[in-house]
């Protein structure tokens, strides 16, 4: 069952900034769903369309079976935005007692899951400081806290990973993976490709507010055609008489990449290589990461952003002493 | 609840403003400050002396009148009932008038001493004098004693027996008191004053006037940052985001930036309704009446910081605007009561049919009664409480004084809604919360489809 629908979907920014311009997906229930771009790639765009949040242009969208901004579906969403600002006059606790109301969590309730989402999160030892007194990965903690508070069925995590350090990146990894495995449909979206690539069943790259790819993690990072290819102790491989029958080869220390070219087969190369008497010993289709799709798919500048240039040569030191 | 959980987080950043504790504390003072001031009662022979020394000390004042003796005095008092109460007693009491010219007088002096005598001798009969002293007592005889001395030249002298019974005034507060400050410390320098005057002084100027002033500047100051707080990026996101509608969540925290309002206007009225009652032992009940009424007339500037702070999310653009409509909204009351109020058929200050009629005048009328009446408003706060004041609390046995009692407040309260014109609550609470309304509606429209 689909969870989150979009049709189409397109957003105008006044008359000159086109945001999304017709974005189609599917996210199904239970998955980790990646959204990725570059900055203005119109990411959060999408998931305020998705929340109720911006009115779309043209298009439709639905979040679980409901036309998006339902409000009666908000109380099963749960959402961290990006450069989100807490009240800080709250603290961690009081914060989620507030947002626990507004979603309509009784009393019993709110005091039962507070403290555990707060110690899920790892903040319970500050749970009353204000939260002026939060570093920024505090703050993004307490975000997700109240995110997950109400126990939604989907999340919307902007940059969850956004201030937190390595060690606290790898918990919310964890945290996001057992979600997963309880059913709770998540969608993501962040800068961080590695964290990505290890966590989305799914992602969807966004490119000036268009789908480019999308694809699930295995299907996008696979190199059709690209295998690495080793013999055992002793055999060589015949390079001279493959190259002639047309197999690009290229040497990578004790293996070789091997690139197929269209009507090439592996199979084929294989039992060549058998017929000649040598032996196999490794053979890897070769991946790419996420990183490297990304650059490649979405190779135009940020939009709004120059190329980088070249470092400029450093200043003479006369010209910038008294 | 999610009301409540607005209301609880409204109150939170209020708390979490120090300026909320500099505004408590000054009105704990204001309140312990009022709460200080005793009131001695004064006696009826002391509430006489003090007024007779009053004329002779004008008298006396003026320098073309030095070489002129003028001297008015209370003489042979005495009290007839067992009564304790000094308004309710009956009397008896010679009043003196001495009028003499003295030894250094020249010739000038001498003119003036018998254009005096001329003036002043016609008015001291028993008659005259009667009826001036009806304005104070029920019942009064007055009798000149004529004295056996043979008069002498450039001297008037009258003494005039009065016989009292009963007094106008109804009750403690319109009883005369001498107030001191710090519980009986410092004696203010005033002699004769009502109890009503001096709480009417106290809660109309200090309280009422510069008081409520400062906390609604520091009240818009403080709340102005409220509305535009919530819809700053990354906060409206996430109440949004919640499961409620966005006019529901915007009213929901426009109700709470009220709330600093009330709370200060909650501790000075609900602690002056205390400490005067305490102290004065007068349980004003329109004390409590103020609160709302103060409330109310802040979401009045509140709506408009709030439409502000949807259109443009800037707090200082709210407090600017709002302090612009205070200001505007003060005058066109100001403005309406002098120049339209104050002239229609029938007042003192009537203006002519054809100033009535003109179309500067029409127009005005017209498009005051489109705005919400602030200063009306104030001004029926003020009259509730002198209607307080007035009412009859000590009821005398006598059913003749009863009568004139009820009389007396009639007339009183004629003269009180005279003083304040046609403006009346069903004029001014529908105008005003209709336009509180149309504040709110266009902010909640402007809310609800604009993009975050």
């Amino acid at each position: 069952m689909s969870v989150i629908v979009t049709d189409n979907l397109v957003k105008q920014y006044g008359s000159s900034v086109r945001a999304l311009k017709g974005v189609s997906l599917k996210v199904e229930a239970g998955e980790i769903f990646g959204l990725l771009g570059q900055n203005g790639a119109g990411k959060t765009t999408l998931i305020k369309i998705l929340l109720g949040i911006l009115s779309p242009t043209e298009g439709t969208a639905s979040l679980l079976g409901q036309a998006c901004g339902n409000v009666a579906v908000r109380a099963r969403v749960g959402y961290l935005p990006e450069d989100h600002r807490f009240p800080d006059y709250h603290t961690g606790a009081s914060l989620l007692d507030f947002y626990g109301s507004l979603i309509g969590m009784s009393g019993a309730a709110r005091r039962d899951r507070i403290p555990k989402v707060l110690e899920m999160v790892g903040i319970s030892g500050r749970a009353h400081s204000k939260i002026r007194t939060y570093s920024k990965g505090m703050k993004q903690r307490v975000g997700i806290a109240q995110a997950l508070l109400h126990d939604p069925e989907v999340i919307f995590l902007d940059e969850p990973t956004d201030g937190v350090d390595p060690v606290g990146r790898r918990e919310i990894r964890e945290l996001l993976q057992d979600l997963k495995s309880r059913g709770v449909t998540v969608f993501v979206n962040s800068h961080l490709l590695g964290e990505v690539e290890l966590l989305c069943d799914r992602v969807v790259i966004l490119d000036r507010g268009s789908i480019v790819r999308q694809g699930t993690i295995g299907d996008l990072t696979r190199r059709r055609g690209t295998f690495s290819l080793g013999l055992a102790e002793g055999d060589t491989l015949p390079v001279e008489m493959l190259q002639q029958r047309g197999y690009a080869l290229t040497s990578t220390g004790i293996h070789w990449e091997v690139d197929l070219r269209d009507g090439q087969s592996i199979d084929d190369l294989v039992r060549l290589l058998l017929d000649q008497g040598l032996r196999v010993r490794h053979l890897v289709e070769k991946r790419q990461t996420l990183e490297d799709l990304f650059v490649q798919t979405v190779e135009a500048a940020e939009p709004g952003v120059d190329r980088r240039r070249r470092m400029p040569p450093p200043l003479k030191a006369q010209e910038y002493r008294p | 609840m999610k009301f409540l959980a607005m209301l609880r987080d409204s109150l939170r950043e209020t708390l979490d403003a120090k300026l909320f504790y500099v505004m408590l504390v000054l009105s704990i003072l204001v309140v312990f400050l009022a709460g200080s001031v005793t009131y001695r009662t004064l006696t009826m022979k002391e509430y006489l002396e003090a007024n007779t020394g009053l004329a002779s000390f004008f008298m006396r004042g003026n320098p073309d009148l030095r070489n002129i003796e003028f001297k008015i005095g209370i003489d042979n008092f005495s009290r007839r009932d067992d009564r304790k109460e000094p308004w309710l007693g009956d009397y008896e009491y010679d009043q003196t008038i001495r009028l003499a010219l003295k030894g250094e007088a020249n010739e000038e002096d001498k003119k003036r001493f018998e254009q005096l005598r001329r003036i002043l001798r016609p008015l001291l009969t028993p008659a005259l004098m009667e009826k001036q002293l009806q304005q104070q007592y029920p019942e009064v005889e007055v009798e000149e004693i004529k004295s056996e001395a043979p008069p002498e030249p450039n001297v008037v002298d009258v003494r005039l027996r009065i016989n009292t019974k009963g007094t106008n005034f109804k009750s403690k507060q319109e009883w005369f008191h001498q107030p001191s400050l710090f519980f009986g410390l410092v004696d203010l320098p005033v002699s004769v004053l009502k109890m009503s005057d001096i709480i009417t002084f106290i809660v109309n100027w200090i309280v009422g006037t510069f008081g409520a002033a400062f906390t609604m500047l520091v009240s818009i100051v403080l709340t102005a940052s409220f509305l535009p707080n919530m819809m700053a990026k990354g906060s409206v996101d996430m109440l949004i985001t919640k499961p409620m509608y966005r006019p529901t969540l915007f009213l929901y925290k426009w109700v709470g930036g009220l709330l600093f309002m009330f709370l200060n206007t909650t501790v000075i009225m609900g602690g002056l309704f205390f400490v005067l009652g305490l102290q004065a032992g007068i349980w004003l009940t329109s004390l409590l009446w103020l609160i709302p009424l103060y409330t109310l007339l802040f979401a009045i500037l509140y709506s408009i910081s709030a439409l502000f702070a949807v259109l443009t999310r800037n707090a200082i653009v709210c407090i600017l605007v709002t302090c612009l409509a205070w200001a505007a909204l003060f005058a066109i009351g100001w403005a309406h009561f002098a120049f339209i109020e104050n002239r229609r058929e029938g007042r003192e200050q009537a203006a002519s049919e054809e100033v009535r009629q003109h179309w500067a005048f029409i127009t005005f009328d017209v498009l005051y009664q489109l705005t919400p009446r602030y200063k009306e408003i104030d001004w029926l706060g003020n009259k509730l409480l002198e209607q307080e004041f007035l009412r009859p609390r000590d009821t005398p046995n006598d059913e003749k004084l009863r009568a004139k009692q009820q009389q007396v407040y009639q007339e009183q309260l004629e003269k009180l809604d005279k003083r304040f014109g046609n403006y009346t609550w069903s004029r001014a609470l529908p105008a005003t919360l209709l336009f509180i309304a149309l504040m709110l509606g266009l902010a909640c429209w402007r809310f609800s489809v604009r993009d975050y």
